[in-house]
């Protein structure tokens, strides 16, 4: 099963991926209105507020957890080699 | 194709997580992992072929309890059955969950952030089946976490609710209808 390399969700059904098409590689919540893939500050933004929605946790914890789990995805591997240098 | 040694390899470090599971059930999670070999009837070189650290060994027991977890309500079509299932794999793995969090101090750090990854994500599946129903306006946070509060009060005091045997075996059908009664 493919998991979306910008958040890491499971996709399992042609509708979980980007505009529908299985042959991408991120998710429809992980898409801008034009189809591309959102940026690393707006995946951040959204992942932050899902969590501060979904756990009403600190609004610093959430980044610091969202931080966490963002190294580990395919998507960002570039961005945080350079933030890291 | 994985070739008979593969296999075995795979099969043993299998056997070493489940059993290191039933140990760790029983015993705090500082016990050593030489309780583990001898349990699973290995050498204590066996359990480091597999798990060069006793963490990595926390961290592969984490992820069999957090794999399942994620599953499992992931599934969930509604708001009852999201919470039957949490608390089935709750119950499944009841005595073990229960030293995940209330001995966290004793787990390393990557065990901890599968532990608070897998947290994120239930509480959307939550939030996902909350959708599903219609339930008192109230922030979605609170209301999982007035769930998860609920779950973890009784797993934390288990010897006051169910001095032998699982405390959710007993409470789970009684905190879920509560649960519900109390948010619709
Ligand atoms: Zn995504």
């Amino acid at each position: 099963m493919k998991k979306c390399i910008a958040c890491g969700m499971p996709m399992r059904q042609a509708s979980d991926f980007a505009q529908g098409n299985p042959d991408l590689d991120y998710c429809k919540y992980c898409t801008r209105p034009d189809g591309r893939m959102c940026s690393f500050e707006e995946n951040q933004h959204r992942l932050v507020n899902l969590m501060v929605k979904t756990q009403g946790l600190d609004r610093a914890v959430a980044v610091a957890q969202v931080d966490a789990s963002m190294r580990q995805l395919p998507a960002w591997q570039a961005h945080y080699q350079e933030e890291d240098r | 194709m994985p070739n008979q040694r593969q296999l075995q390899k795979s099969q043993t470090r299998a056997k070493v997580v489940d059993v290191a599971m039933q140990v760790y059930a029983e015993q705090n999670l500082s016990t050593s992992t030489l309780a583990v070999a001898k349990a699973a009837h290995v050498s204590h070189g066996t359990i480091f072929a597999h798990f060069p650290t006793k963490d990595d060994l926390l961290i592969a027991m984490v992820q069999q309890v957090c794999t399942p977890l994620v599953t499992a309500t992931d599934a969930a079509t509604s708001l009852p059955d999201f919470l039957q299932q949490h608390i089935a794999v709750l119950t499944k793995y009841e005595a073990l969950y229960r030293r995940f969090i209330s001995e966290q101090d004793a787990l390393p750090a990557a065990a901890k952030q599968v532990l608070v990854a897998a947290q994120a994500t239930v509480a959307v599946h939550f939030q996902a089946a909350l959708a599903t129903t219609s339930v008192k306006s109230i922030a979605p946070g609170l209301l999982f976490n007035t769930w998860q509060g609920l779950v973890q009060y009784y797993l934390l005091n288990s010897e006051q609710f169910a001095p032998t045997g699982s405390v959710l075996a007993r409470y789970g059908d009684t905190l879920i209808d509560t649960f519900e009664r109390l948010i619709s």
